[in-house]
């Protein structure tokens, strides 16, 4: 992951400020003079401009102690078609062809992340806070979600046990984590201790859980919104099919990783795009989970060979590209009238949802016996929501087209707020536990960094 | 084929080029202007087997815009100099205005040919005319590498044909610019000339540059400056195509200024470069897909043509060229060394053929294709017995290819 950033002078800062308004103003320009430019030009132009702004936002939130992924999203967000409209809706739809690769990087960065050594060190800490999260949290954000029922207009209709039904999709959705938020907070902040091995270790691992509890909830769901309904098994045969289709895909996709490392290890960066794109497009074509498979592809490569940190290099060269395009165009799609309409709704399920989160973390820290910083800082990792639960919430709106819609815009209102605050504390936590490589690095002279070619 | 794998299968070939081309591994394999990737793509694409469909090539424009913003962008962080040796300002102006004279011969050929012969008139026959003067007058660099490279030739010849070669991509790429600006794009609300859009699009680069370069002075960690320079490139690549003109100008004056302003021209240059060669790969075979031999008329008429003007302007380059110092023991086969043409003219002729769909564009094309097949098969073996000639390849060829001590003299690209 990149260096952590040294301290920048005020020129520094203010060249910074400078270009991102120049960058702002040209494609200001440039929509002025072109306004109705669709297809390549717009999508180039865009991605460019959301590389660039992104990481001059990122740069001058470092100011005030915001993390790099705020400053992504902030960028987007800002360019994009729901506040200055500089990106318009199609270009955002087409930014996807590049979260493809991001999402396959991250998955590979994050299983290259999760050590053996350490998953047994902090097993039972794990397998606690598997428990507790998993059923604390959907527990008690299914009981909000049937209660501020009569408010969500796509509940008209149903019976009492239908909105439970619902709500228990909520629930899954709510337990679901963020894992390239934790990827980007951490490669960011470089932060070794054990709150970022506990949330890293965690929020990947609890990916799997998260697929067999939605599986589940939707088998319980379809029973509970038609008790007509004859108990289908097949979701879990779906489910089974995904599970080891991924596990052995990723083993295998591992093993060819270790060997190419190993034997040749060159021009990785073309090597990963070619695997990202090619082996994604394989994965959906059979029905398997991608973030499964590249996430067990990375953890097989850093376990069970000497070729890990080769393979973290080489992806981590390529974080400062990928995180800042990821997040950037996360913010450009960040729906704001949506949020506008729904946001007292979206806020209440969003605080529900953090404080469930952090009671289920006090008992399950308490359960495992953890560290007092574990205790402490632990929960702020467990907040953020991105992809991956916008892609189960695509998952339940194919399944259940009549309430599908609405529960999906409801859950990217609340993943919008989720997925602002959630680095943030994040951040705040690594701060203030005293694991952020950041706080301690020594302010660097140009003459203290390596070449550029390095 | 779907366009995934399609990008998959560039992507392979980005892998190959960055050994190949690279020479890390196989040094002296593969053609030396790289026409087989060329033919590659001319087989499997639309015209031919129509494995690689048009839809997907459509699908693929982004891409092939990307790539073709990077090579111009690598081209003008590398302008001026001959690996590590500055090109003299001497040596730097008769490569353009040599790069001039070939563009004006053959567009001037073209024209007569064109106006005779086929229906374009006015406007799209000026733009094609820039178009297929602006692929027909350089001179690829790769091609004389390969030829010093591989028999290990030093000496002044080598350094004029290396230097020329390397001088002589801004005349074409200047030429893009002002092709593209003459057809603006539909919907512009900028009413400017073309030579104000001109310079508009070059001002970008410029502006884009500057800023870039200001970045690049305060930040100095190798990820970061990666993600400002791509950024740069595409973010300039694509307000460039917005408003109609060329992202090769922009991105071109964009590299120029962050290696002339960012202070750091040696480290950016190692940065970009191995970029570049798993870039050219991608970009041969997509031009080679991108050819469409039913859309000129009179295509046999065309190519003879335009390849007895580009000989007869090389021939006379390397006629004048002979009467400088480092080419005076060159021999009368100098000019046609000048011949071999590659990489960046598929480039020129690609982006015409995205820019002007139909018969101005694939006419381009075609004439790049014609002039980078030819140049292929006369050009290098030219070359060769002029570098002989003036005694700067002295050992036998079999002798030394595959040893150790064969690698390029130290400045030599």
């Amino acid at each position: 992951m990149s260096a952590p950033a040294a301290a920048k002078s005020a020129t520094a800062r203010l060249t910074q400020l400078v270009t991102l308004v120049a960058l702002f103003g040209l494609l200001w320009l440039g929509v002025r003079v072109v306004p109705e430019a669709r297809g390549m030009a717009a999508l180039v132009g865009a991605l460019g401009f959301l590389l660039l702004a992104g990481t001059l936002t990122s740069e001058i939130f470092e100011v005030v102690g915001l993390p790099h992924l705020t400053g992504y999203i902030a960028a987007g967000l800002i360019a994009g078609p729901h506040v200055l409209h500089l990106i318009d809706h199609d270009t955002v739809g087409r930014l996807s062809v590049v979260n493809t690769l991001a999402l396959a990087l991250i998955a590979l960065a994050g299983g290259a992340e999760l050590r053996l050594a350490d998953l047994s060190a902090a097993a039972k800490s794990l397998f606690s806070a598997m428990f507790f999260q998993s059923s604390i949290v959907l527990v008690i954000t299914t009981a909000s979600f049937v209660l501020l029922g009569r408010f969500m207009p796509f509940t008209t209709g149903l019976s009492r046990w239908g909105l439970v039904g619902v709500g228990l999709l909520w629930g899954v959705l709510a337990v679901s984590r963020s894992p390239s938020a934790t990827l980007a907070i951490l490669s960011q902040t470089r932060a070794h201790g054990p709150v970022a091995r506990f949330t890293l270790a965690f929020v990947m691992s609890s990916d799997v859980v998260v697929l067999v509890m939605l599986a589940v909830a939707m088998m319980a769901a379809r029973q509970l919104l038609d008790p007509a309904a004859q108990t289908s098994f097949s979701d879990f045969e779906a489910l089974g099919h995904e599970l080891f289709g991924s596990a052995s895909l990723g083993i295998t996709l591992g093993l060819v990783l270790t060997f190419y490392l190993r034997f040749i290890g060159s021009e990785l960066l073309v090597v990963l795009m070619a695997l990202g794109y090619g082996m994604t497009a394989g994965l959906y074509y059979l029905r398997f989970d991608p973030l499964l498979t590249f996430l067990i592809a990375g953890f097989v490569v850093q376990n069970f060979s000497r070729q890990g940190e080769k393979l973290l290099f080489a992806v981590e060269q390529t974080s400062a590209i990928v995180f800042v395009v990821f997040f950037a165009s996360a913010g450009a799609h960040l729906d704001v009238p949506l949020l506008r309409s729904l946001w007292p709704l979206a806020l209440g399920l969003a605080v529900v949802r953090a404080a469930a989160t952090w009671l289920a973390h006090r008992v399950s820290t308490r359960a495992a016996g953890d560290t007092p910083v574990i205790r402490r800082f632990g929960a702020a990792g467990l907040v953020s929501q991105a992809g991956l639960t916008l892609g189960l919430s695509i998952v339940i709106e194919r399944t259940f087209p009549t309430f599908g819609p609405g529960l999906r815009s409801l859950c990217i209102a609340v993943v919008a707020v989720n997925e602002v605050i959630g680095p943030i504390l994040f951040k705040l936590a690594l701060d203030r536990s005293g694991e952020t490589a950041t706080g301690s690095a020594p302010r660097a002279s140009a003459a203290d960094h390596p070449p550029l070619a390095s | 084929m779907s366009a995934i794998l399609v990008l998959v299968g560039l992507l392979v070939l980005a892998y190959l080029g960055s050994i190949l081309v690279g020479g890390r591994s196989v040094r002296g394999y593969g053609l030396p202007s790289g026409s087989e990737w060329v033919l590659l793509g001319l087989v499997v694409g639309p015209h031919f087997l129509g494995t690689v469909t048009r839809p997907t090539l459509a699908a693929l424009e982004p891409l092939a815009l990307v790539a073709l913003a990077w090579l111009a962008l690598v081209t003008g962080i590398d302008y001026g100099f001959v690996g590590a040796r500055r090109i003299r300002v001497r040596r730097l102006s008769a490569a353009i205005v040599l790069s001039l004279g070939s563009a004006v011969g053959v567009a001037g050929a073209f024209a007569v040919y064109a106006q005779t012969f086929t229906s374009l008139r006015g406007h799209d026959l000026l733009i094609a005319c820039i178009g297929v003067g602006a692929v027909s007058c350089e001179t690829t660099r790769y091609a004389v590498r390969w030829v010093v490279e591989r028999y290990a030739a030093t000496g002044p010849l080598s350094d004029l044909v290396a230097d020329i070669a390397d001088g002589d991509d801004v005349v074409p790429l200047l030429a893009i610019t002002v092709a593209f600006t003459l057809d603006p794009t539909p919907g512009l609300t900028l009413a400017l000339p073309f030579w104000g859009l001109s310079l508009a699009t070059l001002g970008a680069g410029a502006l884009l540059g500057a800023l870039g370069s200001a970045l690049l002075r305060v930040e100095l960690r190798v990820t970061q400056t990666w993600g400002i320079v791509l950024g740069a490139a595409l973010f300039g690549g694509g307000i460039a195509s917005r408003i109609g003109s060329s992202g090769l100008g922009l991105c071109f004056v964009l590299g120029l200024a962050l290696s002339l302003l960012a202070g750091r021209r040696d480290e950016l240059r190692a940065l970009v470069e191995p970029s570049e060669h798993s870039v050219i790969l991608p970009v041969l075979v997509l031009a080679g897909a991108y050819v469409d031999f039913d859309a000129p008329a009179h295509l046999g008429l065309l190519i003879g043509v335009v390849l007895a003007a580009r000989v007869a302007v090389k021939w006379t380059s390397g006629a004048l060229l002979r009467l400088s110092r480092g080419g005076r023991n060159a021999g009368p086969f100098l000019g046609f060394g000048l011949l071999p043409s590659g990489a960046l003219a598929m480039a020129f002729g690609l982006a015409f053929a995205l820019r002007f769909p139909g018969e101005v564009g694939q006419t381009v094309l075609i004439v790049a294709l014609s002039v980078t097949l030819f140049g292929e098969l006369f050009g290098p073996t030219a070359l060769l017995f002029a570098l002989r000639r003036a005694g700067e390849v002295d050992a036998p060829v079999s002798s030394r290819l595959g040893r150790k001590s064969d690698r390029p003299p130290a400045g030599v690209r």
